[in-house]
């Protein structure tokens, strides 16, 4: 089976000072074809330059390494008419704040029909073609909606209109970059909800980037955990939180306050996210990681198979079999 | 209980401290080089009658146009009077009055600008009316008004463009404080149960800062050409009081005559202190730590 | 004087607070009543346009109510607009931290200097023992360094915001979505910290407003539920999470995400 989307030793750097700093280290990951990949991670782990890095749109000063492939075709390699087609017809994005992706002196409408004009769809038949994208977000007054302006609407419309203009070209993959970090609770579920059902009808592949484990579990079938600028841990979703790989996710697990049960104290990790760029030598965590051991300093553990999943941890089997890296369900406790 | 205002020994006199390496840590050297410019612009300027080697003001019309010489280093101008002794002594009113008027101006404008960002409401509207039709008077039409009221003179004239540059200085710096005002780190001060003197003063007034002292150095750019162009006109300095902008304006006729000295001299002292006023004021506008 | 342990620590009754915009009244908060006695922590539950942060910023002193009274330790709320010593004597009754750990700290003051401003206003230590009195306070809410704000992380900023609002010493805590912005991993600690508080000053009354159900869970004695300017339901934080029975309660409860759980969706009206 060919992968839909394969990212292999992706390394991103900007211009910091006198020497390029890494944003992204080294990520490597992959999308079967209709498959929801989860990618997570806390802020500088680099996981929007990593979606950016896929359609390119990444600020002109970045240098990028590595490769990544869609459908077999090497992106980062692609002629500007090529990126152009690829843009248009294979690939879409949603961001975290879809108001600033709209121009607010213009309508729904107008926004819609902006990308059905590229392939010829004008007038009347873009205004139904428009009508039925927003059917399918599940938007109940579609008219009403076309002939508003982006204030007129709340931030959950705005954002159901981003996800219909990105189905509108019926693309194979879907980036969506935190879509409903910005959204209130409720709303977040069912612009959730709109996503998922969409890309399983259309068997649209999908990288959701969040900073949520349990978000990522909701909807996508694998979860990529990556850390200062690299994947440490990639998993069935369920099995993340059944049974983490990496010290890293076991403590993201276990230092999040649980809505179900109320805990003394919560076993946070110590210190704080870093950068790519601020890693020291060896592996990036073990400056917060309960297990690290001198020889964890030494190099950068590779990302390898385990258990039907992928870690960077030179200790994971020693530490699962110990059971150090915790189940943490609900039920447990 | 006495109220005696609540002072916090905010900067000790570890950060008072002159210390050479301390103020290039600040600015820069680039900073350092443009202060030691204008200090020595300034000291020039103070020290001026015992520097220049001739009376600036001694007219001899058989040495016009006079090139180098030991006797006059840069030569003489249309009616034989000594560059040199000109510029030095025309650094007094040049620096003197731009000066003047950038720190009336400032220190009214900011006073406005930030009173009317503080309230807000009425307040603000009202503020911003009057700026508007303070904006209304050009500079030097308000200094030729004042000048024909009270008479030619540097002080009248420094005073009418003085308040004509209030606006500037107030609209850029209210646009700022109304942005500031709004930020949480005011809010939280107001919450935390400071007064508004305490607030504006110790947290709204150090974060406009930068911005007040970039304008005070456009502003004297500005301030430096409308008062030339005002002596220029006859209604400023009065000749044969020398003033770097009146000599450029003397000097005109010269350049074509093949006798640029004295204009390209004198425009040359005038970009190099803007630019100094820019670049130290650039470095001084960088945040600068507060530590208690 | 009325001992102060009689009176609840917060009461608030019938409140409303009515804003303008553009000529047309917007009802940001319709009639809200509640009373949290001393100690207690309770959490005020919404999402945006329910009315919280309004809330907050009038229990603050920050926004005049339209009507309805508001009593921090049997105390008024004075009427008019609070300045000089009445706001003063105001905020040593409450204190808040800010949701922008990024923007509620002055650029250019330091940890340290911060938090000794807020001993300084408020009479709280003589002049030679501000510094060392605000290095013990940041080193009780973990905080061992001084800078400015741009060279601390986000959880560090947040500390410092803690500290200056305790350093006031103040009945009651407002803590506006305290700990939305940070990273989970740090979210965490500064959850911790907020418990050690609440041990060590156990007549200390907070307040936390958010919309985050799991924080609520680990934070909060009792919740209020509010929805458009109203108080839709409220009660103890087990009794609300477990088995809420407003519909509004409901809604929010199940869109939490958790192990198993699948959002769904309705069509949007």
């Amino acid at each position: 089976m060919t992968d839909l989307l394969r990212i292999e030793g992706l390394r991103i750097q900007f211009p910091g000072g006198s020497q390029m700093r890494d944003v992204v280290s080294e990520v490597s990951l992959a999308i079967a074809p209709g498959e929801a990949v989860g990618l997570v991670g806390e802020s500088g782990s680099g996981k929007s330059m990593t979606a950016r890095a896929v359609i390119r749109v990444l600020p002109p000063t970045a240098r990028v390494s590595g490769e990544i492939t869609f459908d077999g075709a090497p992106v980062l390699s692609m002629a500007s008419k090529q990126l152009r087609a690829f843009r248009q017809k294979d690939v879409a994005m949603i961001f975290q704040d879809p108001s600033v992706h709209l121009n607010p002196i213009r309508t729904i409408l107008d926004f819609l029909a902006e990308g059905m004009r590229l392939r010829g769809v004008t007038g009347d038949a873009a205004r139904s073609r428009a009508k039925s994208l927003l059917s399918q977000v599940l938007i109940d007054d579609p008219d009403r909606v076309l002939d508003s302006y982006p204030h007129q609407l709340s931030g959950g419309m705005l954002q159901r209109v981003m996800i219909a203009s990105a189905i509108d070209g019926e693309p194979r993959l879907l980036l969506a970059d935190e879509p409903t970090t910005a959204l209130d609770v409720t709303t977040q579920a069912e612009v959730l909800a709109i996503i998922d059902r969409l890309r399983r009808e259309r068997g649209v592949g999908l990288l959701f980037i969040t900073h949520d484990l349990e978000l990522a579990a909701a909807i996508c079938d694998r979860t990529v955990v990556m850390y200062a600028g690299r994947t440490v841990e990639e998993q069935g979703s369920m099995a993340v939180h059944r049974a983490p790989l990496h010290p890293y996710t076991a403590g993201l697990l276990v230092s999040r306050p649980h809505v179900s049960q109320k805990q003394a104290r919560l076993q946070v990790l110590p210190g704080r996210p870093i950068a790519a760029y601020e890693a020291p030598g060896g592996c990036s965590f073990a400056p917060r990681c309960a297990h690290a051991q001198p020889a964890c300093e030494a190099e950068v553990p590779a990302f390898r198979a385990l258990a039907g999943g992928h870690v960077a941890c030179r200790r994971a089997e020693e530490l699962r079999t110990a059971g150090l890296l915790k189940e943490v369900t609900h039920a447990e406790s | 209980m006495s109220a005696s205002p609540v002072s916090i020994p905010a900067p000790t006199q570890r950060s008072l401290r002159i210390s050479m390496k301390g103020i290039s840590e600040r600015i820069g050297w680039g900073g350092v080089v443009a202060g030691g410019v204008l200090a020595l612009l300034f000291l020039v300027a103070i020290f001026a009658p015992l520097l220049a080697p001739h009376d600036p003001n001694q007219v001899s019309l058989g040495e016009a146009y006079a090139s180098s010489s030991s006797q006059h280093w840069l030569g003489t101008d249309a009616t034989g009077r000594d560059i040199l002794s000109r510029l030095i002594v025309g650094s007094r009113t040049a620096l003197l009055g731009p000066l003047l008027v950038v720190v009336f101006a400032t220190l009214i404008g900011t006073a406005i600008a930030i009173f009317a960002a503080w309230r807000g409401g009425l307040t603000d509207t009202v503020a911003v009316r009057i700026l508007d039709i303070l904006f209304a008077f050009p500079a030097i039409l308000l200094a030729i008004l004042s000048a024909a009221v009270f008479g030619a003179g540097l002080t009248a004239v420094v005073l009418a463009i003085g308040i004509a540059y209030i606006p500037y200085v107030a609209r850029v710096i209210r646009s700022e404080a109304v942005r500031q005002r709004a930020l949480p780190y005011i809010t939280a001060c107001e919450a935390q149960g400071q007064s508004a003197l305490r607030v504006c003063s110790r947290h709204l007034l150090p974060n406009l800062l930068p911005l007040i002292i970039a304008q005070m150095t456009v502003s004297f750019g500005y301030a430096m050409i409308d008062l030339s162009a005002v002596s220029y006109l006859g209604f400023g300095v009065q000749p044969p009081t020398a003033d770097w902008g009146e000599m450029v304006a003397n000097g005109q006729p010269g350049i074509l005559l093949g006798h640029p000295t004295e204009a390209l001299a004198a425009s040359a002292l005038i970009v190099v202190a803007v630019l100094c006023f820019t670049v130290l004021g650039q470095r001084l506008g960088a945040p600068k730590e507060r530590r208690l | 004087m009325p001992s102060p342990d009689a009176s609840p620590s917060v009461s608030v009754q019938d409140l409303k607070k009515v804003f303008r915009v553009g000529g047309q009244s917007v009802e940001a908060i319709r009639g809200v009543t509640f009373e949290v006695p001393r100690g207690e922590s309770l959490a005020i539950v919404g999402e945006s346009g329910s009315g919280k942060t309004t809330l907050a910023r009038i229990l603050m002193g920050l926004e005049r109510p339209t009507s309805g009274t508001v009593k921090l330790g049997g105390e008024d709320l004075p009427n008019g607009r609070l300045n000089g010593r009445r706001r003063r004597r105001w905020a040593e009754r409450v204190q808040m931290v800010f949701q922008d750990c990024y923007a509620s700290l002055d650029p250019r003051q330091t940890a340290r200097g911060c938090v000794a401003e807020a001993l300084a206003v408020h009479h709280k230590a003589p002049r030679s023992e501000l510094a060392p009195r605000a290095a013990e306070l940041l080193g009780r809410v973990g905080l061992h360094l001084d800078a400015l704000p741009n060279s601390l992380s986000g959880g560090q900023r947040q500390r410092v915001a803690i500290a200056r609002a305790l350093a006031v010493a103040p009945d009651v805590l407002i803590l506006d979505e305290a700990v939305a912005a940070l990273d989970v991993s740090v979210q965490g600690q500064v959850l911790n910290l907020l418990a050690d508080i609440r041990d060590e000053t156990p007549d200390l009354t907070l307040l936390f407003i958010t919309h985050d159900l799991a924080v609520v869970r680990q934070v909060s004695d009792r919740v209020l539920v509010m929805e458009r300017g109203l108080v839709v339901e409220s009660g103890t934080t087990d009794d609300i999470l477990d088995r809420p029975t407003h519909p509004y309660t409901k809604r929010l409860r199940e869109s939490v995400p958790d192990v198993g759980w699948k959002p769904t969706a309705t069509t949007q009206v």
